[in-house]
């Protein structure tokens, strides 16, 4: 049943078994989890089912450190941020659950064990099963072409899989509107979670609406799933209690946010001959179910030898040169591109057209390159609350990111990895448009993926919520989504949201039964 | 892979070069007093005679590009801009491929192939040097800076595409 909150009389209480605080895909994959068992589940989502600007608002925030489109990289209605979600699925890699001694507060408190038999479920619930995530005979013989045999022993080739992409508010709407035992109270803004003395219980839910009328939200136990962002802002907004926010005993709310920094136009490959690099690598092939794209991804070797994060990265064709190609205005990047083709295209192809004609000489394309790099915790780099207010007369969101030495080394030295590859292979040759020079670019963006803040440690001092994502020192609170990542790793988080999710729907069916 | 092995007409002047490198090889398999550094290096010695020596004109491609970025390569490496140092770095890169077989040595086809294994294999062990951007194999880097070099003993060989 969908509830509109603004319709409910003033102080409305609605009890539940479980409240759960953020209709995106953590929230609605708990919900569904759930639907028709005998828990009552209470859905709390602050939009409606379409976006409207005045709560889109209540995202804006203010920037301390790398600017960050706060409001830009969130959406605050049913689906949440899955409505423009770009559907790229990839599970994390063994090597980003362990302690690194390089990776400073490194280390999940399991290892990816535990997290595989949740991927398949995950994969179905963002519609991209069966997934083949690292069967390259599955893809060699799916293809018909033959993968690349790398050559450097630094990177070794996996396949994101893309979803259509599932907007979650569309594709589980009916289902939780059906069951019985699901409530999803809309445009429904929790304003503060409630808790006894110390904050070992949480008590109620403050929640509040744009036009006017508050409510009460009562559970055995609380789930918040707003978000790698919202999630740190809910607990240090619940500060009647615990003065410094709730479960932030150890000041550790907030800390340690991480995106996965992208470094636009940091490098381009031109290749002479695209036939010499198989479809998969630069398009997207269809499978059983998903299509997919061939990716580049370190090896953890080579990881563990030259202390590195971890990085993957896929090219696609940007860019066309020769008799009929329509080529772009960039005119230095063209001469420089060409002068590449030129020079090198004995190199790189098999056609004997040298010196026919300067266009045929030329004559080839360019890659762009697309990254997801892991992002070292960082304790410096977090959420904190602004002096501003926002219009429910709550401190808006403070984002101070920051990115290491550490987190631009790896990047340039994974990018120059790529290079050696395609340099090897004969496929091409990159240009490096970023100079090492310790310095991070001035233009940085992310990939809308916000981990980290509410981070993930059996150790109260070095994380916010246990194994079982529950808040430290609070019996019945816990959090789902990307913020309890304790390290970022190199894939799109979505899919491992889910699994996690679904992770933690066993765990809170067993206690709540 | 194909080749362009460039010839002029009637065979003259390159096929002259390939002749004379060829004869020095002979000899050096004969009597082992020459190196492949010496080879190279009076192969490429007379330009403005013969034009870059046969594998080198087979192995680059267009050469005002060659050229432009053998020039930035050359700059930032003065210890580089002389042609017999860059033709000697060569030899030494191609030591290993070609130190054993003198025939192979005089015949640019399969010195060309040689380099081809050696510049995919500096890539594979990330033997590799920034040009202009570019990330380039050390040797690739050389072949285009000896280019460069032989260009500027030339004066005008180089069009001025831009």
């Amino acid at each position: 049943m969908f509830i509109d909150a603004r319709k409910l009389p003033e102080r409305t209480m609605v009890e539940a078994d479980l409240a759960i605080v953020g209709g995106g895909p953590a929230g609605i994959t708990l919900a569904s989890a759930l639907a028709g068992s005998r828990i009552r589940v209470c859905l709390i989502e602050a939009g409606g089912l379409e976006p409207d600007a005045e709560t889109q608002m209540l995202y804006e925030g203010e920037n301390a450190g790398i600017e960050y489109p706060l409001a830009g990289a969130r959406l605050r209605y049913f689906g949440g941020s899955s409505n423009h979600w770009g559907g790229y699925c990839r599970p994390l890699d063994s090597i980003d659950f362990e302690p690194r001694d390089w990776v400073p507060f490194s280390g999940w408190p399991f290892t990816i064990d535990e997290l595989l038999p949740y991927y398949p479920p995950a994969s179905a619930r963002v519609e991209v099963a069966p997934a083949h995530f690292d069967d390259l005979a599955y893809w060699q013989e799916r293809t018909g072409e033959r993968l690349l045999e790398l050559a450097t022993r630094r990177m070794r080739t996996r396949f994101v899989h893309f979803s259509p992409p599932t907007r979650f508010g569309e594709r589980y709407r009916a289902e939780l509107a059906q069951a019985d035992n699901v409530r999803v109270l809309l445009h429904a803004n929790v304003a503060d979670i409630a808790s006894s003395e110390a904050g070992r219980t949480v008590t109620h839910l403050d929640v509040r609406t744009l036009s006017g009328p508050a409510h009460t939200v009562k559970a055995r136990c609380y789930v918040l799933a707003t978000g790698g962002l919202e999630n740190a802002r809910l607990l240090l907004l619940s500060n009647k209690v615990v003065a410094a926010g709730l479960g932030n005993q150890h000041d550790m709310v907030g800390r340690f946010f991480m995106e996965h920094p992208h470094l636009t136009g940091f490098g381009e490959i031109v290749v002479a001959d695209i036939q010499r690099l198989p479809r998969i690598y630069r398009e997207r092939v269809a499978g059983e179910g998903p299509v997919v794209n061939a990716a580049f991804n370190p090896s953890a070797a080579f990881l563990r030898e030259r202390r590195l994060l971890n990085a993957t990265f896929m090219v696609a064709v940007a860019g066309e040169y020769g008799p009929d190609a329509r080529v772009s205005d960039n005119r230095e990047r063209n001469a420089a591109h060409t002068d590449m083709l030129m020079a090198a295209r004995r190199f790189l192809s098999d056609r004997d057209d040298a010196e026919k004609s300067p266009e045929l000489d030329a004559a080839g394309v360019w890659l762009g390159i697309g990254c997801a790099c892991e992002q070292a915790p960082n304790p410096a780099s977090r959420v904190s609350l602004s002096a501003e207010r926002d219009a429910l007369g709550l401190a808006k969101i403070r984002l101070d990111w920051r990115l290491t030495e550490q987190d631009r080394h790896s990047v340039i030295e994974h990018m120059r990895s790529l290079a050696l590859e395609f340099g090897a292979l004969d496929i091409g040759r990159m240009i490096l448009n970023v100079e090492d020079d310790g310095r991070w670019p001035d233009v940085v963006s992310g990939g809308n993926h916000h981990m980290g803040t509410t981070r993930m440690s059996d150790n109260p001092r070095r994380g916010v919520v246990d194994r079982n994502t529950r808040v430290h020192g609070t019996d019945n609170l816990y959090i789902a989504g990307s913020s309890v990542f304790p390290t970022s790793g190199a894939a799109n988080p979505t899919l491992t949201i889910v699994a996690m999710t679904l992770r933690l729907a066993d765990h809170l069916r067993k206690q709540l039964q | 892979m194909k080749c362009v092995v460039r010839q002029a007409p009637g065979g003259a002047a390159e096929h002259g070069c390939t002749r004379r490198a060829f004869l020095l090889a002979v000899l050096a398999g004969v009597t082992g007093g020459a190196t492949l550094t010496n080879r190279y290096s009076l192969a490429a010695a007379s330009p403005e005679v013969c034009g870059p020596p046969a594998w080198l004109a087979g192995i680059t491609g267009r050469r005002d590009a060659v050229v432009r970025l053998g020039q930035t390569y050359l700059k930032t490496r003065p210890a580089e801009q002389d042609s017999d140092v860059l033709a000697a770095a060569i030899d030494r890169a191609l030591a290993s491929e070609l130190a054993a077989d003198a025939r192979a040595a005089a015949d640019p086809l399969q010195v060309i192939a040689a380099l081809r294994r050696v510049v995919r294999a500096e890539y594979a062990r990330g033997e590799v040097v920034r040009v202009a951007g570019w990330v380039l194999s050390t040797t690739e880097a050389r072949l285009y800076g000896l280019q460069a070099a032989l260009s500027d003993r030339r004066p005008g060989i180089v069009p001025d595409a831009r």
